[in-house]
């Protein structure tokens, strides 16, 4: 005899196991949301089968893998409070950087356009050209649809042994802002950020020279590199 | 013992050492969970990658009502790498005529059964089960399969592939109550 109960595990234990078509799970699915019955019946499901996850033997973890997690996630996604520092320029003597800047600072315009003109098959939404402490422009931030960044630096950036240099926007003021990630050397980078709101007209963008692997306090600490507001491309 | 669902409370709040260590603690074996399913090691890593982003980002819809912290991150890695084979990137999909391959798989199955301690519920529970209907469950379980997959590894018909799945889980019902 079948009773609704049972009619209810059994499903509950076709969905855990994986063997529904893709409309039967769709519906548990929708089931699930507004049936806590059914929520029961999985969560039971699942406690039921674990111990066949915990007595597997651990394989060897590639060593790269954890760095590529990271990478997705974002260096540091985390939503700070905004620093009162982050438009103070601090001493930066003896950072090769800053002469690369210089140097690079007539051809960045020509470059930008050009790039601008052949590289980028999306169109981005935002663009945000970085000026620094020189008012030259440094570097240009690309800010796609879906939390999708590419930074392109416009100069050679020599990063000191022991520092990183990390890409940070200001969503809004009341949360701070917040890490899209690390700069991969003076090649252009994407990075994803964390979920938030599309780019808007006038978001600040900036980099920091941080110590290697981000910001230890998940905010900018280090002194401020370039930083600009986003302006939509006239395409 | 971690505190799995502490850390998974600890991400929701943007801590990424909280993801390292559950990273440190269950990469491993997620990646043989996954393999088991997916069978090339390069997709299990995939999977596992998938899975902790998955983990970071959803960590604060975790609640209690989802059962354990650590079968909710399980979960997650099974349903990935499901997924990924659905989309068909599992190769050496199952070929109902070759004997070898069946054996593989019953040792497989055989391997991750024996490997249960030997006071687990589920061990006992299983052990209890008339054979066809335990193999059905593990052959779902660890390995991946489907009902038609099932069905052409034991030579029977889908039905009573489906049949056996069925009442081998209400009976583990049963018996674990």
């Amino acid at each position: 005899m079948t009773t609704e109960r049972d009619e209810l595990d059994a499903q509950a234990g076709e969905y855990v196991l994986g063997l529904m078509s893709d409309d039967e799970r769709r519906q548990f699915e929708s089931m699930l949301e507004t049936d806590g019955e059914a929520r029961r019946a999985v969560r039971e499901t699942q406690q039921r089968f674990a111990d066949l996850d915990a007595a597997v033997p651990a394989a060897a973890v590639p060593p790269q893998l954890w760095a590529r997690i990271e990478d997705e996630i974002g260096k540091a996604g985390n939503v700070v409070p905004f620093p009162r520092g982050l438009t103070r320029i601090r001493p930066r003597s003896g950072l090769k950087f800053w002469h690369g800047f210089a140097a690079a600072a007539a051809l960045a315009l020509v470059t930008a356009g050009a790039f601008l003109a052949t590289v980028s098959p999306a169109q981005p939404q935002l663009i945000v050209v970085l000026m620094d402490a020189q008012a030259q422009p440094g570097a240009i931030v690309e800010a796609f649809a879906g939390q999708r960044v590419r930074v392109v630096p416009l100069s050679r950036f020599e990063v000191p042994a022991g520092k990183s240099i990390q890409v940070w926007t200001l969503p809004n003021p009341a949360t701070g802002p917040v890490s899209l990630g690390l700069l991969d050397g003076a090649s252009a980078t994407n990075l994803t950020g964390p979920v938030l709101p599309e780019p808007r007209l006038e978001q600040l963008y900036e980099l920091t020279l941080e110590q290697a692997g981000g910001s230890p306090t998940g905010k900018p600490t280090g002194p401020v590199l370039a930083k600009g507001f986003a302006r939509a491309p006239q395409i | 013992m971690l505190d799995h669902a502490g850390l998974l409370k600890a991400c929701a709040g943007g801590d990424r050492t909280a993801l390292k260590n559950l990273y440190d603690a269950e990469a491993g074996r997620m990646i043989a969970v996954a393999q088991r399913i997916v069978r090339r090691r390069e997709l299990a890593e995939e999977v596992v990658q998938d899975a902790f982003v998955q983990i970071w980002r959803k960590a604060d819809s975790f609640s209690a009502e989802k059962g354990s912290a650590r079968g909710w991150m399980y979960t997650i890695v099974r349903n990935r790498a499901l997924n990924l084979i659905r989309d068909g990137a599992r190769e050496d999909l199952i070929d109902a005529e070759t004997l070898d391959r069946a054996r593989d798989e019953s040792a497989d199955i055989g391997d991750a059964f024996e490997r249960l301690s030997a006071n687990s519920a589920l061990r006992r529970c299983l052990e209890a089960l008339d054979v066809e209907k335990r193999q059905s469950l593990l052959l779902s379980y660890v390995s991946g399969y489907s009902h038609g997959e099932i069905a052409a590894l034991l030579r029977v018909p889908v039905g009573t592939a489906k049949s056996w799945v069925r009442r081998g889980l209400l009976a583990l019902r049963d018996c674990m109550a």
